[in-house]
């Protein structure tokens, strides 16, 4: 899991991702076909499942230090 | 007389990938336990089958050399029970919109009595059915769909959701449930196993018309007049749990004691660890290694005085056990343990409590298995993951 930098909006009191740079590039984000949450042991996660168009990649925010990670990068 | 509903996600982990893959939409998947990439022979088992992949014949239990020769552009996809529990609680949530009395029956099942609130509907049950789908559409996601079957007992309910599949919606009255079911096969019927099938299917009988026909032992007659009124069990009517578990077939051959020993141990930490959370712990410890067919079976119990949830006193009884009649050459492994009890009181000069609740506190903050025993380094941990069984829905669902 790699930390990177994510632009989000806050609709309707959601936060909805809109795109995200990873190694030098930004992605856009084109549709979010699955929000849901993980639990690790107390700590709990969100997840957007997000199609950029070229790849679906998960992006999990920790709900602990709201820090974003990418996993899950599967290109299409 | 009852309104009861069954609601019941159509090839739910499939459908969910789905949801989560738009790619994946309209081809045929299988999900599959673990990882990809393995050699066909083994990666096991299908344990959903897409609504693609059933139309070639695969179905849920087919290997993965079977559905392959069924359906060579199958697609295969790891589960991710995360991803599917978090979808069930956003359906829980949608159903209990509409009744207080809910049975969670499995992970993508449930069970609502709305006799008293669809009174609250112009359209009554109808209403309800189509609101809940309609909602299930937008709060999980446009691919996600199920199957909805009414009427006034459970078994009924949950035969007329597997009337129409998938996104249905049927209804069976007393006046034309027997007409309805007539050619219903009789293994579809909750309640009818293999051993029932046989014994119909030896006297000729493979539908339910044709069975109404014989007279039949009053347990299976029951069932194929379609009698059984069982009430709803909600979570507050579910007893606490009498075991814990933890079983983990592996992918390949363990073949030393201290590779299986690895395994059993951190089986064990899984199983404490679930037990301290739910502040109980249990007094017989149970050890199951399956080895290859042809060499019989490895099972080790130790029934104790007092309840216990350390892992190093649980695993220290059962690998003395073990070694006492050792087996090598295995795939599978389960702990077990029963005879639970809650609030264990440990010695009050005993450090090791002080060292677990640390450990828990750890876990709890940074993720499960952040601190573990150091004779786990070195190999790849095993995580807990649920079943679609839903073993534990009453700690998991109960206030």
């Amino acid at each position: 899991m790699k930390n990177f930098s994510v632009t989000v909006i806050f609709e309707n009191g959601k936060m909805v991702p809109v795109s995200f740079e990873l190694n030098n590039r930004e992605y856009e984000v084109k549709r979010i076909p699955i929000v849901f949450e993980r639990i690790d042991g107390g700590r709990k996660y969100l997840c957007f499942g997000v199609d950029t168009g070229g790849a679906l990649v998960e992006l999990r925010l920790d709900r602990e230090n709201l820090q974003f990670t990418v996993c899950n990068f599967q290109p299409v | 007389m009852k309104t009861i509903m069954h609601v019941d996600m159509n090839s739910y982990f499939a459908t969910a990938e789905q949801q989560a893959n738009p790619y994946l939409r309209g081809r045929p998947i299988g999900i599959i336990k673990g990882r990809t990439g393995l050699p066909a022979g083994r990666q096991g088992c299908i344990i959903a089958a897409s609504v693609e992949a059933k139309r070639f014949g695969v179905k849920t239990g087919s290997t993965v050399w079977e559905a392959k020769q069924k359906c060579p552009q199958i697609i295969l996809v790891p589960s991710d029970m995360d991803k599917y529990f978090a979808l069930t609680k956003r359906m829980i949530s949608i159903i209990s919109h509409y009744s207080p009395t809910i049975e969670i029956f499995s992970i993508d099942e449930a069970f609502l009595d709305v006799t008293d609130t669809q009174k609250i509907f112009a359209g009554g049950a109808w209403e309800i059915a189509l609101e809940i789908k309609n909602k299930i559409k937008i709060e999980m996601g446009e691919w996600m769909k199920c199957s909805i079957g009414i009427s006034y007992t459970k078994l009924l309910a949950k035969l007329a959701s597997e009337m129409q599949k998938p996104d249905g919606l049927t209804f069976l009255g007393p006046e034309d449930y027997l007409q309805k079911t007539q050619n219903i096969a009789v293994e579809e019927i909750c309640g009818i196993g293999m051993a029932r099938t046989r014994y119909l299917h030896d006297r000729g009988v493979f539908k339910l018309g044709q069975a109404r026909k014989l007279e039949l032992p009053p347990e299976i007659a029951d069932l194929v007049w379609l009698k059984n009124e069982e009430q709803l069990t909600t979570v507050d009517d579910l007893d606490p749990a009498k075991s814990v578990g933890r079983t983990f077939t592996a992918f390949s051959m363990l073949d030393t004691q201290s590779s299986i020993l690895k395994l059993v141990r951190n089986l064990i930490e899984e199983t404490a660890a679930k037990l301290r959370e739910m502040g109980m712990g249990g007094r017989t410890l149970y050890l199951t290694l399956n080895p290859s067919p042809n060499l019989g079976e490895g099972h080790y119990t130790k029934t104790l005085k007092d309840p216990v949830c350390d892992p190093q006193v649980i695993f220290d009884l059962l690998s003395r056990e073990y070694l006492k009649n050792p087996v090598v050459g295995i795939r599978k492994a389960g702990v077990n343990i029963s005879n639970l009890a809650f609030s264990v009181q440990r010695s009050v000069f005993d450090k090791r409590e002080k060292v677990l609740r640390v450990v828990d506190e750890v876990n709890e903050k940074y993720g499960l298995f952040t601190a573990y025993p150091a004779s786990l380094l070195g190999g790849e941990l095993i995580r807990p993951e649920m079943t679609g069984f839903l073993g534990d829905k009453w700690y998991r669902f109960g206030s």
